[in-house]
């Protein structure tokens, strides 16, 4: 399915454009928003990244190739910030914070700095961020933080920040992705083909896998996007899926498409919809879900370059997510 | 438009060159550069009369965040190779260039495209920060100085100076140029002759057509060369030269008629720059208590002058001077004295220099030369055996007012 927010636009939905003018980002990237219903009030995660991502198909790429992260060049990091915002009624920003990660960042040890794709979610009161973090260790070992954020003198803190280990192996080169549950405190959908549920604990520091369900034919790895929500019986995440190739010069190229999960009580995967692109784009990613009265809203961004938020009717999203 | 209704339009029609181009822009209106250059090289993919302009609004991103140099020179090089007789991405390549402070680039740049492109294309329809057939110009004359090409800079921003409509940010960088280069800090400019104002002029000399401007704060080295009708390889004296090329009034009969000459010039930092410029020689003397005879005679250049510039400051040190240079042995077809009656406060010098002259046998055959028709600061004089008669009728005008120079060149 090509172009679903043309399909919600037609079945009755809409979609916002998610701009911020903060001094630090100078026009650079603002991607990846998660958005997340707090208790009736919707605010948002909005990642933004100092590069610049050059992603074409046609005659004119770039120097380095088709698909080309456009950093500064006096810094070849690719530094992330996040950015708390609330929204108003009619889904645009109506205020918005960096997030000052100040008190537990250390020096980067690795070319990318900062939480990646945040998610945020609110377990046993606290409002969480959870993404993923590559600039502790040289070798840019990838692992999911959990970073509680709280507002304090108007600015929004990190107050807290587990770095989450890996079950069993805790060798593993690179975890992310992970889609917090949001009404099972402290758990994630680790993997989604075959289902993987981990729980984990901030106090013991500790991660455990407490189910593992059973594979089923994809055509692709399917990695995780958003997080998963509840509706009626089901719980529902977007997830996404990654070609990726060498071109005809041996450049490297991707193609990200999407799916709704849909899962039972017990976890059984119930349903995947047809893979689909937002808004025709090569690289899109979704990492925000949330219900808000009879409607579903999607936060995604836009070849890391830009960020989106599509309101779709609750029951066309239902027949998308074949509830 | 807003973006959002832009959004939606291109929601509709993803694939519509318009529609995307629309929004792009949009974004680039609220400096929202990344998200624009997604969708300017969306426009890219498609066989559009809008690729060429979005390549140039995408490195017009990429110059907006700052230090993503080589990719923005990627997409300049693309729009030329698209479009190699269109101006704009050499202007835009040549500017980047000379930010980047190679100028040897931007000057090659700048060169190339005043060849290869046509300029009478029609324009585009935004703005991609092109100013027009200048544009090359100036960059050729920032950048030319930096090469070792400082009379072709120098002449470049002059040429911009008198003869382009400029933006104002380029007029202001011209003036700033012209005057941290090469003038002092009140530099500020006055009328000037070019090539274009031809016509009007009160006497056209011989020669005349090759000067395309000219240099003097006040019409002085053309009221030299109509005196001596266009004389090529003349000698002069001048004292108080200042600065070597702007408001000079030997530098043009230098550079376009082969003159030589002594200057003399108080102010070391000066000489060093004319000597560092000019073919012509600068001497660092005080004027008043120089020995003209002897810096006359060590010429050997004989016992008739084509010029003598009497400039020193205040009118005291003027008059001083001229009563050091030994008339009796030397005769100067033309003087130029410059009096400063209006801040003469004793309002006599004026008066002396013009009875001192008059008695070595000079004819003052322009009075109380000025800028703007107030403020009389200088007289210009001529030896009647050393000027042609007929030259000296058309050019003579003594009148009881002050004359503003540009209407007196221009016989207004």
């Amino acid at each position: 399915m090509k172009n679903l927010v043309k399909q919600v636009i037609e079945n009755g939905g809409n979609i916002v454009p998610l701009i911020i003018f903060h001094p630090d980002t100078n026009g650079t990237g603002l991607m990846n928003p998660s958005i997340f219903n707090d208790n009736g009030k919707l605010i948002l995660n909005l990642r933004h990244v100092q590069y610049t991502l050059y992603h074409t198909r046609g005659k004119f790429e770039n120097r380095y190739g088709p698909l080309a992260y456009l950093n500064p060049e006096n810094d070849i990091t690719l530094r992330t910030t996040n950015h708390f915002c609330s929204l108003d009624d009619n889904l645009s920003i109506d205020s918005f914070d960096r997030i000052d990660t100040s008190r537990y960042d250390i020096s980067p040890v690795w070319e990318f700095v900062g939480l990646e794709d945040a998610r945020l979610v609110r377990w046993d009161n606290k409002l969480y961020i959870c993404g993923v973090r590559r600039d502790t260790k040289t070798n840019g070992e990838g692992r999911m933080e959990l970073s509680e954020i709280k507002i304090l003198d108007n600015k929004v803190t990190e107050i807290s920040r587990f770095r989450i280990p890996a079950p069993f192996n805790n060798d593993s080169y690179c975890e992310k992705n992970w889609m917090p549950i949001l009404d099972m405190p402290y758990h994630f959908v680790k993997w989604t083909n075959p289902t993987e549920i981990v729980k984990v604990d901030p106090i013991n520091k500790t991660c455990e896998q407490i189910f593992l369900g059973n594979p089923y034919s994809t055509k692709r790895d399917i990695r995780g996007g958003s997080q998963v929500i509840t509706i009626g019986d089901y719980r529902v995440a977007i997830t996404h899926e990654v070609d990726l190739w060498q071109n005809k010069n041996n450049n490297k190229e991707a193609t990200y498409r999407h799916r709704i999960v849909t899962w039972g009580k017990d976890w059984n995967v119930v349903n995947t919809s047809d893979e689909f692109d937002f808004m025709t784009g090569y690289i899109e990613f979704c990492c925000g879900l949330a219900v808000k009265d009879d409607n579903v809203l999607v936060s995604f961004g836009y070849e890391d370059n830009a960020a989106y938020l599509l309101n779709i009717p609750l029951n066309y999203f239902k027949t998308l997510a074949g509830i | 438009m807003s973006i959002q209704q832009a959004l939606n339009k291109f929601i509709d029609d993803p694939y519509n060159d318009k529609v995307i181009f629309d929004l792009a822009n949009l974004y680039y209106k609220k400096n929202q550069t990344a998200s624009a250059l997604t969708y300017y090289l969306r426009v890219t993919e498609l066989d559009s009369d809008l690729v060429y302009p979005s390549l140039l609004r995408a490195g017009l991103c990429l110059e907006k965040q700052n230090d993503r140099v080589f990719s923005t020179k990627g997409l300049y090089l693309h729009a030329i190779s698209h479009s190699p007789k269109r101006p704009e991405a050499y202007f835009l390549l040549s500017r980047l260039y000379e930010w980047s402070k190679e100028y040897q680039e931007s000057y090659t740049i700048a060169s190339l495209a005043e060849s290869v492109c046509q300029f009478d294309l029609p324009s585009l329809n935004i703005n991609v920060e092109y100013p027009g057939k200048y544009g090359f110009k100036f960059e050729k004359a920032v950048c030319s100085w930096w090469i070792g090409r400082v009379d072709e800079s120098l002449n470049l921003f002059l040429d911009l100076h008198h003869n382009e409509s400029m933006l104002q940010t380029h007029v202001d960088s011209v003036k700033n140029n012209l005057t941290f280069l090469w003038g002092n800090g009140d530099w500020v400019k006055p009328s000037y002759y070019d090539f274009t104002k031809l016509d009007d002029l009160r006497f056209k000399f011989n020669g005349v057509e090759k000067i395309k401007n000219n240099q003097s704060q006040v019409f002085q080295d053309m009221f030299i060369l109509m005196a001596l009708n266009g004389k090529t390889n003349g000698k002069y004296l001048e004292i108080g030269a200042h600065e070597p090329i702007i408001h000079s009034n030997t530098y043009l009969l230098e550079k376009d008629f082969n003159w030589k000459g002594i200057s003399l010039e108080i102010d070391n930092n000066l000489v060093n720059k004319f000597n560092g410029i000019r073919d012509n020689f600068c001497l660092l003397q005080d004027a008043t208590v120089a020995n003209y005879d002897k810096i006359l005679s060590d010429t050997n250049w004989g016992n008739d002058w084509d010029y003598l510039q009497l400039d020193c400051e205040p009118p005291r040190n003027t008059f001083e001077t001229l009563l050091q240079i030994p008339f009796e042995e030397y005769r100067f077809a033309v003087i130029t004295y410059e009096h400063d009656y209006y801040c003469d406060e004793t309002k006599s010098y004026r008066d002396k220099s013009r009875k001192y002259l008059k008695s070595k046998g000079y004819e003052l055959v322009v009075n109380d030369v000025s800028t703007d028709g107030k403020s009389s600061f200088e007289d210009w004089w001529v030896h009647p055996d050393l000027v042609n008669k007929d030259v000296l009728n058309i050019i003579k005008s003594i009148t009881n007012t002050t004359k503003k120079s540009e209407n007196y060149i221009y016989n207004k």
